[in-house]
């Protein structure tokens, strides 16, 4: 040991000493860090890719200007029956920031209650409001006098 | 017996063991700068208080409370069943809107004052942190409670923090536990609201108290009377405050209890004239009023620019207007004259709009 050394602050054994320090707290920090992180980790499953055909209802239960929520998946759905008696299945969550949009017959719009956007009902596109994009479509179709939607 | 142990009751006792005489002699001594408006330098007392009623409500209210799947139900079980629950649940809530209510009062006061310049740049920012904490709880609160209110509280928060560049989708996972709000999502509200906020607002608080301690309360720029005694004059006072505030904040839960909406449903759209919190209404105004795309940027991520910059600005406050400078402090007028009616204003609208 060469006492001479010891109190020269920039000498190579004190930045040895520095960097080794710097090095160890980063290791820590990184071994504390990496557990906690993947434990939080969502957990919850995500919305699959295609969501499984879902029963609506009878073909006969739903009149032209009528609607019906269900939930495909875990996705709430709103099924219209058109006046021209053709049927739209619209996802009800808003692409602004995920409320849930309600049919309104007297304007045939779908309406979002959070901030007010409003999307047409025959195309799911975007009236007004702060919506940036469509509503999703889901696909429907009648089997064996059942509507079925799915996506 | 008396005379092999020399009293468990003489003062002397605790005194030698925890050192505490010093403690209460520096106590005794101190002084408080005379001529402060006396409201305005009991703030952080009556803040302290309503912290104190928070963390034995809220202890109180885990006892009885489910997150999850039965949030809502554990709810109104609290609020109807419980013996004296809708008192203790009343009393949490309107100690929660008091205290941002509070917090946003003794900001302002400290920047009409200037009390945020040299030394007490750290205050001020511990401060502004603590404002951070305090909005915090109040959302993490509001989807605790799993009505319809909670539910749309909660995807909007989500889906904001989502929108965030980068960091959003990272951020939104760790929050909410999933893609959409569910059962992870209350349970980790919880781990924030009772567990990680609670514990970051006592460090702020503990540094932000020990700051003003180092410094002393501000003194007014042209001090009109002599410092008072802080023990007894100050204290008593502050008592006093404490004691009428106390009352007044069990009477207010009793007369105005808050309800319990209806149980959160995903399937059904959300409901008419649905709003955040108060403290949260000139952000919701924003949204509301911002076009889905602003040239390149998205509307929400807009919104967060905008929160960002006032953020920031705030926070930074006494790094640049320290007055040295004539420019800053008109500046940080100018800034506050501008921001204030325009908060109140877009809260004001958000509040009657439909
Ligand atoms: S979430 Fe629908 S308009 Fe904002």
């Amino acid at each position: 040991m060469d006492d001479t050394d010891a109190p020269n602050p920039s000498g190579p054994r004190r930045t040895f000493v520095r960097a080794a320090v710097a090095l160890g707290g980063a290791g820590a920090v990184a071994s504390i860090a990496w557990p906690v992180g993947r434990y939080l980790q969502p957990v919850g499953d995500g919305v699959p890719e295609d969501l499984p055909p879902t029963d609506v209802c009878a073909d006969s239960e739903l009149a032209p200007g009528q609607m019906r929520s269900v939930r495909v998946g875990p996705i709430p759905v709103i099924v219209l029956r058109r006046h021209d008696s053709s049927l739209v299945a619209w996802s009800a969550l808003c692409t602004h920031l995920g409320c849930t949009v309600r049919f309104r017959p007297e304007s045939d719009d779908l309406h979002c209650a959070c901030h007010g956007a409003v999307f047409d009902a025959a195309t799911g596109t975007r009236r007004s409001g702060p919506a940036p994009s469509a509503l999703a479509k889901l696909k429907i179709e009648v089997r064996h006098g059942r509507i079925v939607a799915w996506a | 017996m008396a005379e092999s142990s020399p009293g468990r009751d003489d003062p002397g006792w605790l005194r030698e063991r925890t050192g505490i005489g010093a403690w209460l002699d520096r106590a005794r001594k101190l002084q408080v700068p005379g001529g402060i408006r006396s409201w305005a330098a009991h703030v952080g007392g009556v803040a302290i208080l309503l912290l104190v009623v928070q963390t034995l409500t809220g202890i109180l209210l885990l006892v009885h409370y489910r997150a999850g799947d039965g949030a809502w139900a554990s709810v109104a079980r609290i609020t109807s069943q419980i013996p004296f629950g809708w008192l203790v649940r009343g009393t949490h809530s309107i100690a929660s809107h008091l205290l941002v209510l509070l917090v946003l009062a003794h900001l302002l006061s400290s920047f009409a004052s200037r009390a945020f310049r040299r030394p007490r740049e750290l205050t001020w920012m511990t401060g502004v942190a603590l404002l951070a904490c305090v909005l915090g709880l109040g959302l993490s609160g509001t989807v605790l409670v799993g009505d319809q209110r909670a539910l749309f509280t909660a995807r909007v928060a989500l889906h904001m923090t989502r929108a965030l560049p980068w960091v959003g989708s990272f951020l939104a996972g760790l929050l909410g536990g999933g893609p959409d709000v569910g059962t992870e999502t209350g349970q980790r509200m919880l781990a924030v609201h009772a567990g990680a906020l609670p514990l970051a607002l006592l460090c702020l608080a503990a540094m932000h108290l020990w700051l003003v301690r180092t410094h002393g309360l501000c003194a007014p720029a042209r001090p009109r009377a002599n410092p008072i005694p802080w023990y007894p004059d100050f204290l008593s006072r502050e008592a006093t405050l404490w004691v009428v505030a106390s009352i007044l904040l069990v009477a207010a839960a009793a007369l105005w209890p808050p309800e319990v909406g209806r149980s959160a449903d995903p399937l059904e759209p959300t409901p008419h004239g649905i709003r955040p919190a108060w403290f949260f209404l000139p952000l919701y105004q924003l949204l509301r009023m911002l076009p889905p795309m602003v040239a390149v940027v998205r509307g929400e991520q807009v919104a967060w620019i905008a929160v960002l910059l006032v953020a920031a600005g705030v926070l930074t406050l006494p790094l640049w207007e320290d007055g040295e400078r004539r420019w800053a402090k008109r500046v940080a007028d100018l800034l506050a004259w501008i921001l204030l009616p325009l908060l109140l204003g877009l809260g004001l609208w958000g509040w009657t709009s439909s």
